[in-house]
């Protein structure tokens, strides 16, 4: 339902409750009322009658006055039943019954009929044949005026209805235009911003409060989505500058090579240094991807105890014979009784990071390793190696998406620049402490503090 | 010809200097910018190639420096930045043409050539001596119309005395031009080159010896004028 339907439709209910109540009680009260000061009138009209009244000397009832009385029948009986004296009442007293309380009745003319009657003394009573004492009197007057009011103050109820109404409703839906005119403009101005324009943000001056406040929200919203984009497209430009460069050593081997022929040797060559950019290549999508996956990170943590010795006994087999090739030392020392809570894929993932970094980066002939410690509570990993170190104005650097090393970047290793992103945000998911340190003897060390497990 | 390469990726650099060398350029690698400038400030190369993101100084740094000092050596500027301004960055720093990151081989031998053949003042790859014509990016010579058979070396050295026609080169500038850091260098073998070429000359009937005329005691210099070219 529209905010206007809604408007019209609450202003409307309350007209009608409002008018139809006050209608109500007032419709309820006013008939009582009214049948009261008729009665009271009927009251006031026999005590004028009875004072009235007078008895002549023959006998004969007299009325002073008569037209005095013109709006109200009456009628006068005698103790023997007969009529006296009466007006206008000829159709009505007969069915009189109950006498000292006014009482509504149906006349034989059709028509309603307030009556009352009760016992009257008139002036000179006693010239009065005792026989037709005590004389009663009844009064009465049509019903019809109360009615004619009644219905006059159902008109005017149902007319001032009728007018509420209208008038409610379209002033409500006056009101509903004016006030829903800012949320049109704000919509207008919402619906321009596209995925384009997502910098742009709605302006707040002249806004009603609650309005200026959803659209503080809608900036808020729009916020933090740029600032989503931003990252994405740094995300893909970098990588896409990141990935021309392996594209550009494959094409050129490929180029270069089949310039001329070759002997096999030569061909077996290209093919496997072909082999190697792509590899590398890989690695730098896989971390692209992995980086990709990290802003969610934090929720997909599947985190279990994870046992040290087994992980330790994991990258000892994955890096040894790497290790061995690159002519390194690799020693990993995990004790077997500690363990960490932790998603077992993503600490692999970061452990790998690190022990593929010290692997790549330190000499022929050094060591590298893994080990662990804890700190009360707090469960430490380190990983070391006895390379070149990194330089400490590097070390916040690292951490920067792309960012490679002066070391990373002059040993003509290929490298995403992606790995320590990665690893920092998989500790920090884990809310877990990385840092980066001179190795005590040479080289550098990575220290991993894990928080105690939470219950 | 001779030319530096200065790029990061070993891959990368290898490969395309394979490629050069076996174009017959003789080819000094640099794996970061600041050995690419010590070198380019240290030789006179006919070209080169200057990868943009390097490690110690970036690739426009090297090449304002080179600037700075006077170097007015040819640069193909190599990048994976694509975008307009950087390309206009990298022109406005005194690159000479700017290819982007992937290319073809064969285009970037293609810049390499009309960069060399600028620097010498030449309109295009063909270079007319007379009866004698030198084609450089097919890297070929003719006599009369007939091809010439030389060796890439003895041609090297035939397309610099060429592109130098009228001027005298010595001995060490010729070999500095034929061969690269890593050789070993003696100038007596410039004179074998000369003979050769003397030779292979005077078999389809030019005058071998007065094309490529001594110059007693500084070097050697070619002379169209004595095979009906114009002389410089």
């Amino acid at each position: 339902m529209s905010l206007r339907l809604r408007l019209v439709v609450l202003v409307g209910t309350l007209v009608l409750l409002l008018l139809g109540g006050l209608g109500f009680y007032l419709m309820s009260s006013l008939e009582p009322w009214a049948r009261e000061a008729l009665d009271h009138e009927l009251d006031l009209q026999a005590e004028a009658i009875e004072d009235h009244l007078e008895v002549k000397r023959s006998g004969q009832l007299e009325q002073e006055d008569d037209d005095h009385f013109d709006h109200v029948g009456f009628v006068i009986l005698d103790a023997r039943g007969e009529v006296a004296m009466g007006r206008g009442l000829d159709r009505v007293w007969p069915l009189f019954t109950e006498w000292g309380r006014p009482q509504t009745l149906e006349g034989t003319d059709g028509r309603s009929w307030r009556v009352y009657g009760r016992l009257i003394h008139p002036e000179h009573e006693e010239r009065l044949d005792p026989s037709r004492r005590p004389l009663r009197l009844i009064v009465g007057t049509p019903a019809r005026p109360f009615d004619q009011v009644s219905s006059r103050f159902q008109l005017g109820l149902a007319v001032s209805l009728m007018l509420g109404l209208f008038l409610g409703g379209a002033g409500a839906a006056v009101i509903a235009q004016v006030s829903s005119a800012p949320i049109r403009r704000l919509s207008v101005e919402v619906g321009g911003i596209e995925v384009t324009s997502i910098e742009r943000r709605i302006h707040t001056s002249g806004l009603d409060p609650e309005l200026a406040q959803l659209a503080g929200s809608v900036n808020g919203l729009l916020e933090r989505l740029d600032g989503a984009f931003q990252q994405q497209r740094a995300l893909i430009s970098h990588a896409s500058h990141a990935l021309r460069t392996p594209v550009a050593s494959l094409l050129t081997i490929s180029e270069v090579n089949l310039r001329r022929e070759r002997s096999t040797d030569e061909y077996r060559r290209a093919l496997v240094e072909i082999g190697q950019v792509a590899k590398d290549a890989n690695q730098m999508v896989e971390q692209i991807l992995a980086l990709g996956r990290i802003d969610r990170l934090q929720a997909g943590l599947q985190k279990s105890a994870v046992p040290l010795a087994e992980l330790g006994e994991e990258m000892g087999r994955l890096f040894g014979p790497r290790a061995l090739e690159a002519g390194l030392e690799l020693q990993v020392d995990l004790p077997r009784t500690l363990a960490l809570a932790a998603d077992p894929t993503r600490l692999r993932e970061l452990l790998e990071v690190l022990l593929d970094n010290a692997l790549r980066y330190t000499p022929r002939g050094g060591q590298l390793g893994l080990d662990a410690s804890s700190e009360g509570r707090q469960v430490v990993l380190r990983v070391w190696d006895t390379g070149p170190g990194i330089a400490a104005e590097e070390r916040e650097r690292v951490f920067e998406r792309f960012y490679r090393g002066a070391v990373g970047k002059e040993s003509g290793q290929p490298g995403s620049g992606l790995g320590l992103s990665i690893a920092r945000a998989i500790a920090l998911a884990h809310g877990a402490e990385l840092l980066i340190q001179d190795r005590p003897g040479g080289g550098t060390q990575v220290i991993l503090k894990f928080p105690p497990p939470s219950l | 010809m001779r030319v530096l390469l200065v790029e990061d990726t070993v891959a990368l650099a290898r490969s395309l200097g394979q490629g050069l060398e076996e174009e017959g350029y003789s080819v000094d690698l640099a794996y970061n910018g600041e050995d690419g400038l010590h070198l380019a400030s240290e030789i006179n190369y006919d070209a080169i190639v200057l990868d943009r993101m390097l490690p110690r100084l970036d690739g426009l740094t090297v090449l304002r420096r080179l600037r700075a000092a006077g170097r007015r050596t040819p640069v193909l500027l190599l990048t994976a930045l694509g975008e307009v301004d950087e390309r206009v960055g990298g022109l406005d720093a005194g690159a000479d043409d700017y290819l982007v990151k992937p290319f073809a081989f064969a285009e970037l031998l293609a810049r390499l050539r009309a960069l060399v053949r600028r620097d010498h003042g030449q309109a295009s790859n063909r270079l007319e001596l007379g009866r004698l014509v030198l084609d450089l990016g097919a890297r070929s010579a003719q006599v009369d119309g007939r091809p010439l058979s030389l060796t890439a070396r003895e041609l090297s050295v035939l397309e610099l005395l060429a592109l130098n026609a009228g001027q005298t080169l010595t001995r060490t500038r010729i070999a500095e031009r034929i061969y690269d850091e890593g050789s070993e260098r003696d100038s007596n073998v410039i004179d074998v080159f000369i003979g050769r070429l003397r030779k292979k000359l005077e078999a389809v009937g030019l005058p071998g010896a007065e094309l490529l005329k001594t110059q007693r005691g500084e070097g050697y210099r070619l002379d169209p004028s004595v095979i009906g070219g114009e002389r410089p």
